[in-house]
């Protein structure tokens, strides 16, 4: 099992960011992916932690 | 934030397992856009989040920062340095580069989602395969308003994004606690 404080940071990790779109897509019914999956973003960067 | 993975990095074992960790240590790998969120702001909740001046017991659980680039590099050890002046206390937790990042397996991934199975099966119907799941936003964001992180505002913003049914938008809504 990931240890206690991965869980709960990855968790809130996966929240910020979120609700910054002036207006957020809307997934049309029977869409092949969710709309903020369809989105893409400008630039991507990735950051790697270990919480002990 | 775009995707969140869990996974295992630090070590020279190649392919490992959660059974069969070798050298390697328990990681989450974070892939954000710039423009939304900093690098330095990230450092601030992994700081936040951990006591950085107990040692570590195991390599599987030690704390690591693993940077990407010098300036990844220069950040966090300046975010280090200003901690251990505010504290008064010698830091533990390392500051090493990035190797490789392996993720763990699927029944590792989205810890919430996964104990929820109407929220499950829907993004599911998106992602039939783990690997689509794991690198999905919907299913990060998803996971996160399930473990209550996050604002009743930002969730209401683009909660219809994230492809669930009436429902399970509602059943969301208020799993995270936002009053209708």
């Amino acid at each position: 099992m990931m240890s206690r404080l991965n869980i709960a940071l990855f968790a809130m990790l996966g929240t910020l960011g979120s609700g910054q779109s002036a207006a957020a897509p809307v997934t049309p019914p029977n869409a092949e992916l969710p709309a903020i999956d369809s989105a893409a973003p400008a630039k991507i960067e990735t950051a790697t932690f270990a919480l002990g | 934030m775009i995707r969140t993975r869990v996974g295992y990095a630090g070590g020279k074992k190649e392919n490992p397992t959660y059974h069969q960790l070798g050298d390697h240590t328990e990681t989450l790998e974070v892939d954000y856009d710039p423009a939304h969120i900093s690098y330095e702001k990230l450092l601030e909740l992994f700081w936040e989040e951990h006591n950085p001046t107990s040692s570590s017991w195991s390599t599987q659980y030690k704390a690591a920062v693993f940077y990407h680039d010098d300036e990844q590099k220069r950040q966090a050890l300046a975010t280090r340095d200003r901690l251990a002046a505010r504290l008064g206390k010698t830091i533990r937790t390392e500051v090493v580069p990035f190797s490789r990042f392996y993720p763990a397996e699927a029944y590792h991934q989205k810890y919430y989602l996964r104990g929820n199975k109407q929220f499950l099966k829907e993004l599911q119907r998106y992602y039939p395969q783990d690997e689509g799941l794991m690198n999905s936003t919907a299913a990060a964001r998803v996971n996160g308003y399930l473990g209550r992180n996050g604002t009743a505002d930002s969730l209401k913003a683009e909660i219809e994004g994230y492809g669930l049914s009436e429902s399970s938008r509602q059943a969301l809504l208020h799993a995270a606690g936002v009053k209708r």
